[in-house]
Parts: C-alpha cells; sequence; structure tokens
C-alpha cells in the first residue's frame, strides 16, 4: 500500500517498489483516466478512406484479393485480364519480383507491383502510393491482389469496396474455421482448382456451411482458373457489384 | 509478424488523443478474436518499444472481447462462445459478425509525479 494516499503501489519493470516515501518524488497514478477510443489501426484507416474516395470519385470496383500463397490468384488474374483488358488495373503484392505484375500485363490488363521487402502484408499507405502510377481512365475495377498470407492482410483495409478470399481445393476443406479473421471479412469465396478436387478430398459443402457460419450474406463461386471453369460467371457478378456500388 | 506496427499504430492514436507522448501509468486495450491480433505478441511489443516513443512503462490491461454475432434465421443476437456451436435459441449456423473484429486503444492513465 503506498503510505502516501493508501492506494496500491504498481512496480516498475526492473521490479522496483518506491518504498522511501521520504524520496523527492513518488509515482503513481491517481485515476487520471483519459479515453481514447481509437483503433490501433486508425493511421491506415484514414489512408484507407482516402483510397476508398479515389476508387469512388473514378467508379471504380476496388477488391483486395486474399489467399495462401499458391491458391491461383495471379491465374484468375490472366484469366480475368483476358475478358477485362484495359478496363481492369491491377496492384500486385509480393515480398519479392516483379513476376505477377509482368504475367497480368503480358494478359492485357494494366499492372503496378509493390515489393513489400519483408511486410507480411499491403497497408492502405503502399497501395495509395500504387495507385499514383497507374492511368485510371477506362478502367471499371480495380483488383489488389495482396501478399499470400491468410493470416495479417485481414486486418488492414486498404480502401477497397470489398475482400475476395481465394480458397484452392488441395489446400484442404478445413481452413475457414482455421482463419476466422480473414472469412469473416470476406464478401467473396472463390473456391478455386475445381478441375482437380475429384482427386482430393475436399468437401464443397463443408466449406460453404462453415463459411456462412462466419458470414451468411458470402457469395460463393467454384471456379478452375486454369481452365476458366466459373470465371465468366465471376466476372459478370463483379460488373453487376460495380453498378450496385456506384449508385 | 506485424504486432509491432501495430504497436506503433498504438503509440501514434494516443499521441493523436493527446497531443503529444506523455508517461503512461497503465493502458486499456480491447481485442476481439477476429481482429488478427495477437494480444500476447501485442503486449510484447508495445512494452519494447513505448519508451522511446515516450510513453513510459506502463501497465498494459488487455480486454479480451468476444465475437457477436447475429443469427441469419431468428435475427438474436448472441456471443460466439465457439464458432462450431449454433444459435442459442435455434441452432442456424448461418449468421453475420457483428463485433469481434476490435484492436482499440480504449483508455489511458497518466503517470503523475507527486513531490513528497
Amino acid at each position: 500500500m503506498c503510505e502516501e494516499c493508501g492506494c496500491s503501489e504498481k512496480q516498475d519493470s526492473a521490479g522496483h517498489l518506491s518504498e522511501n516515501i521520504n524520496s523527492k518524488s513518488h509515482h503513481h497514478s491517481h485515476a487520471s483516466k483519459i479515453d481514447i477510443g481509437l483503433s490501433a489501426l486508425q493511421k491506415n484507416d484514414l489512408l484507407a478512406a482516402e483510397n476508398r474516395q479515389f476508387f469512388m470519385d473514378r467508379k471504380v470496383l476496388a477488391v483486395n484479393l486474399i489467399s495462401s500463397p499458391g491458391s491461383g490468384k495471379t491465374t484468375l488474374l490472366e484469366q480475368m485480364a483476358k475478358r477485362f483488358g484495359k478496363k481492369m488495373a491491377v496492384v500486385v503484392g509480393d515480398i519479392q519480383t516483379r513476376r505477377d505484375a509482368e504475367r497480368i500485363i503480358g494478359s492485357g490488363s494494366a499492372a503496378y507491383q509493390i515489393e513489400t521487402g519483408g511486410a507480411c502484408h499491403l497497408d492502405a499507405h503502399s497501395v495509395g502510393h500504387a495507385l499514383e502510377e497507374l492511368d485510371f481512365s477506362g478502367v471499371e475495377l480495380c483488383v489488389i491482389e495482396n501478399v499470400g498470407n491468410l493470416v495479417c492482410p485481414a486486418a488492414y483495409d486498404l480502401g477497397e469496396a470489398m475482400k475476395i478470399a481465394v480458397l484452392s481445393t488441395p489446400e484442404g476443406d478445413d481452413k475457414v474455421l482455421k482463419y476466422p479473421a480473414i472469412f469473416s471479412r470476406c464478401s467473396v469465396l472463390l473456391i478455386n482448382k475445381m478441375d482437380i478436387a475429384k482427386h482430393l478430398d475436399f468437401n464443397v459443402e463443408k466449406v460453404s456451411r462453415e463459411c456462412r457460419s462466419l458470414n451468411v450474406n458470402c457469395d460463393i463461386f467454384q471456379i478452375a482458373a486454369k481452365t476458366g471453369l466459373g470465371i465468366d460467371e465471376f466476372c459478370t457478378y463483379l460488373m453487376k457489384k460495380r453498378s450496385q456500388y456506384s449508385c | 509478424m506485424h504486432e509491432l506496427s501495430i504497436a506503433e499504430g498504438i503509440c501514434s492514436a494516443i499521441e493523436k488523443r493527446l497531443g503529444a507522448p506523455k508517461k503512461l501509468y497503465r493502458i486499456y486495450l480491447s481485442i476481439g478474436p477476429l481482429s488478427g491480433v495477437s494480444a500476447e505478441s501485442l503486449e510484447f511489443w508495445f512494452s519494447e518499444i513505448s519508451k522511446e516513443k515516450g510513453f513510459g512503462d506502463p501497465e498494459i490491461v488487455i480486454n479480451k472481447t468476444r465475437a457477436q454475432a447475429v443469427c441469419s434465421n431468428c435475427k438474436l443476437v448472441y456471443e460466439i462462445k465457439s464458432f462450431y456451436s449454433g444459435c442459442p435459441k435455434c441452432q442456424s449456423v448461418e449468421r453475420t459478425m457483428e463485433s469481434g473484429f476490435e484492436c482499440n486503444i480504449d483508455s489511458v492513465e497518466l503517470e503523475e509525479q507527486i513531490n513528497v
């Protein structure tokens, strides 16, 4: 007990208690509690809001594409680039290499590569700079291909209209409840590599059920980016969403 | 790992509210199960950087919140104890999450120096 005023004392990290009541200064708190009421990510969220306004001003539907490495995001974007061409612009995030941006440009859409050098996710700051490097005239859709990671990107708003998660059949059908932070936030789940699902023990119904248990409003598509299965339907869906968001 | 950058975000949020870094006695955080943030890792990183950022060495009190869901069948609002369990009223497992995404700084207590 603090002999100065009777309150209970806290130890500092070195384990010292302020025991000498005759010392000049005696540190403790007397409930000068100040409300903060801010998110730890408020700086990112403010920048995300600027990105969101950027997209709205240009009537561009922006989507944040999130998945594990190797689920087929870039192959999907190659297929989308063949259909959308210059109506789509892509911001790609990877730790290293420009490979993904080059593949997308080769398929007909503009793409800008962010090499994070180590960061495990994109943030609104880096996306904001990338948007300055792309020409948005005639663009209707902007896909932000996040760093391959099912954990960290969930927390970071980039200014997108919706988060889209990709889960591929070889990854297994038990992943949705293992990663609730991302699957509870996404508006769309793309189940990719359906062309090889018959060789795997992948239960689509289980994935759909668990996804709806985190967000009943999530729209689920079964696709195969390699063969083009389900891609036309998904692209039509995106354009319908664009007209809904543009109103 | 990005709990370091989130700890830096906490410092900048407090500085925004207080106007300048100030030595803190205690900091109160709320972290939800859907935040994507590890409370233990965040506590570690915040204590690593708080002194150099001018916030002293505050005690860190973390309120681990529960996710709240709205049942899409009967509209009951309930706390999620397990993601495998259904609505306590109608057992439906179809719902939307209303909360549990937060990683917030609720309040701080300033370190005050009282001269004897």
